[in-house]
């Protein structure tokens, strides 16, 4: 396996990134992306392990920082979620530069949270794209009752709240997005399974990206797609969880071993799917 | 197509020729394994002085590593060269995060140290760093007899920073499942630390030996012999001195060495080292809160850079 780091040219800034060579002659691209503040290794070095996993199984992979984020340039004080083309347009032009570094013709894409929107962007723009898989991605925009909550995080009535079972209990109910289906989802989907695949991926405990409201979008959103299409899409819940900030170990080992399995059964590679855990050593078969 | 890897290398380096640095990424050894480094030179005749930034410790370096680059860059963009690191366990370093403690932290800053030193034109390598990464700078600075170092806000007292570090994993069990609070959660994670030999403190793999060797930290005691000129920057939501940064800077005179203390006021001064994002309009958005702080202490970090290298200009210019 090797290593090398990159400052791709972006307009007048540059993008940080890592390519991950195997050490054979790669047979494809995985483009790691992190959802909003998180370097390109990811939190606890989840995108880090995952492109030494993917070299090991004779795939290529790149990682990359956001404009203003980690070692890219640029200075970004707010993003919107409503500018997220923005980050599709810095993770293409990332994809695309690793692409023709690493001489590769089909690339995979994978990220979290806000990031799943953006590969989900990049990899329907991006024609050679074979597959994309999205970890939380949140089919539904805030609800007015969604922003009223939000706006109170961080508030004395949410921390009397967070302290209190019951109050918890009672108010459990609004939890959860509701609001309208995400276009950008709706659109980047139909796209990316007219090629390929696309996996989206939860946890039981992940409530407030997926309720009864978005698994309801998920189906009106696949019905409107042909069968061959409809196919090609894997909804993945795992029992560990929440996703958000990946923070246990036994999610990140999870989150990891997802990711890879997914990858190295999109691009069709051999090698063995032995599970490792986050110290690299070997985790005997269930 | 085979892989072209003159264009990757081509692409390890950029110049910003408005800022007038540049920026190249070494892949150096550091404290036993290999890991990614960014050097970061004014595109003029650099100053004989280089600085190397120490990052802080578990989530902290993902939180306060833009505020690494900020200053990187403007001491760069000011004449100095300034190298940051991941260190062993952190970002694309090798090591894995078992390897994290506080001997891994002194080993990568201690080699980083001499690597700066051996770049082109460098004669003195001052040490920086933010919370534990000042710690660590600190701790370098006097046992490699450095004539230079800048803390942002550091931790003086490892147990104290210990014992919040376990309080977040106590949190964060309330907030998502319910689970109990107080000291006997806190109680149940150094049972495990001892018992196990390491603990899951919200995804960071904290080992006993971590927990106890920065829990042993006081630099008032550890800091022996530091003699050279120091710059503490504290941050604050108001304009008063943390006394715990008063008292290390005293500590810094006491021993034989120059210290200028400066508080820095900002808003979101508390969330300095916690994750810098809020949400906006409602979920639609999120805002950089510590941007504007961040850069604050870059500047303060440039004035005070420059003031002593126009001293020591001076000093030279005089003999």
């Amino acid at each position: 396996m090797r290593e090398f780091p990159v400052f791709v040219p972006y307009d007048r800034e540059h993008l940080a990134g890592v390519v991950t060579l195997p050490d054979e002659e790669p047979e494809g691209l995985v483009l790691l992306a992190t959802g909003t503040g998180a370097p390109r290794s990811h939190r606890f070095q989840l995108w880090t392990t995952v492109a030494r996993r993917l070299a090991d199984h004779g795939l290529a992979s790149v990682r990359m920082d956001y404009l203003g984020i980690a070692d890219s340039t640029g200075r970004v004080i707010e993003r919107s979620l409503g500018e997220l083309e923005l980050r599709v347009h810095e993770a293409s032009a990332v994809a695309r530069f690793a692409m023709q570094a690493v001489g590769v013709d089909r690339l995979a894409v994978v990220g979290n949270c806000s990031g799943g929107l953006v590969v989900l962007g990049a990899a329907a723009q991006i024609t050679e794209s074979i597959g994309a898989l999205c970890i939380l991605p949140r089919v539904l925009q805030p609800s007015q009752m969604n922003r009223m909550v939000i706006g109170l995080r961080g508030s004395k009535a949410a921390s009397v709240v967070r302290s209190n079972r019951l109050l918890l209990r009672l108010l459990g109910p609004l939890r959860g997005r509701k609001g309208r289906p995400r276009s950008m989802v709706q659109d980047g989907a139909a796209a990316v399974l007219a090629r390929g695949r696309l996996m989206f991926v939860y946890s039981e405990q992940d409530t407030d990206a997926y309720n009864e409201r978005s698994r309801m979008t998920i189906e009106r959103m696949l019905a409107q797609l042909p069968e061959t299409h409809r196919a090609r899409f894997e909804l993945r819940i795992l029992p560990e969880g929440p996703l958000s900030g990946f923070e246990s170990i036994p999610i990140q080992e999870r989150v990891i071993d997802t990711v890879v399995d997914w990858a190295i059964d999109c691009f069709g590679t051999t090698g063995s799917l032995e599970r490792k855990d986050l110290q690299g050593r070997a985790i005997p078969a269930l | 197509m085979p892989v072209d890897v003159g264009l990757l290398q081509r692409h390890a380096r950029y110049e910003d020729l408005q800022a007038g640095i540049s920026e190249e990424f070494l892949t150096p050894a550091l404290g036993g394994g290999t890991t990614i480094a960014v050097l970061s030179r004014p595109l003029r005749e650099p100053s004989p002085i280089g600085w190397v930034i120490c990052h802080s410790l578990g989530m902290e370096q993902i939180h306060l590593g833009r505020l690494d680059v900020i200053a990187a860059r403007a001491l760069s963009k000011a004449g100095f060269s300034v190298l940051r690191f991941h260190g062993g366990g952190y970002g694309d370093s090798n090591a894995t995060l078992d390897a994290i403690g506080l001997s891994s932290h002194l080993a990568d800053a201690t080699d980083a140290v001499r690597l700066m030193g051996k770049q082109e034109g460098i004669e003195q390598v001052g040490i920086i760093g933010a919370r534990f990464g000042g710690t660590v700078a600190a701790l370098v600075a006097d046992r490699m007899d450095l004539p230079l170092m800048v803390l942002w806000e550091p931790i003086a007292r490892g147990a104290a920073y210990m014992r919040d570090f376990l309080r977040s994993q106590v949190l964060s069990l309330i907030v998502g499942e319910g689970g109990e609070g107080g000291t006997s959660a806190v109680d149940r994670i150094r049972a495990e630390l001892s018992s196990k030999g390491w603990s899951d403190i919200k995804g960071f793999r904290l080992s006993r030996e971590a927990h106890e060797q920065i829990g042993a930290i006081d630099l008032m005691r550890d800091i022996k012999t530091f003699a050279g000129s120091s710059l503490l920057i504290g941050v604050s939501r108001t304009d008063r001195t943390n006394p715990a940064l008063a008292k290390l800077a005293e500590h810094l005179r006491g021993i034989g060495g120059t210290c200028t203390l400066d508080v820095l006021q900002d808003p979101f001064a508390v969330q300095f080292g916690h994750f810098r994002y809020q949400t906006v309009n409602g979920g639609r958005g999120k805002r950089d809160v510590q941007l504007e702080l961040n850069e604050k202490i870059a500047a303060a970090t440039v004035a005070w850079s420059l003031e002593l290298q126009t001293r020591q200009t001076t000093t030279e210019v005089g003999r």
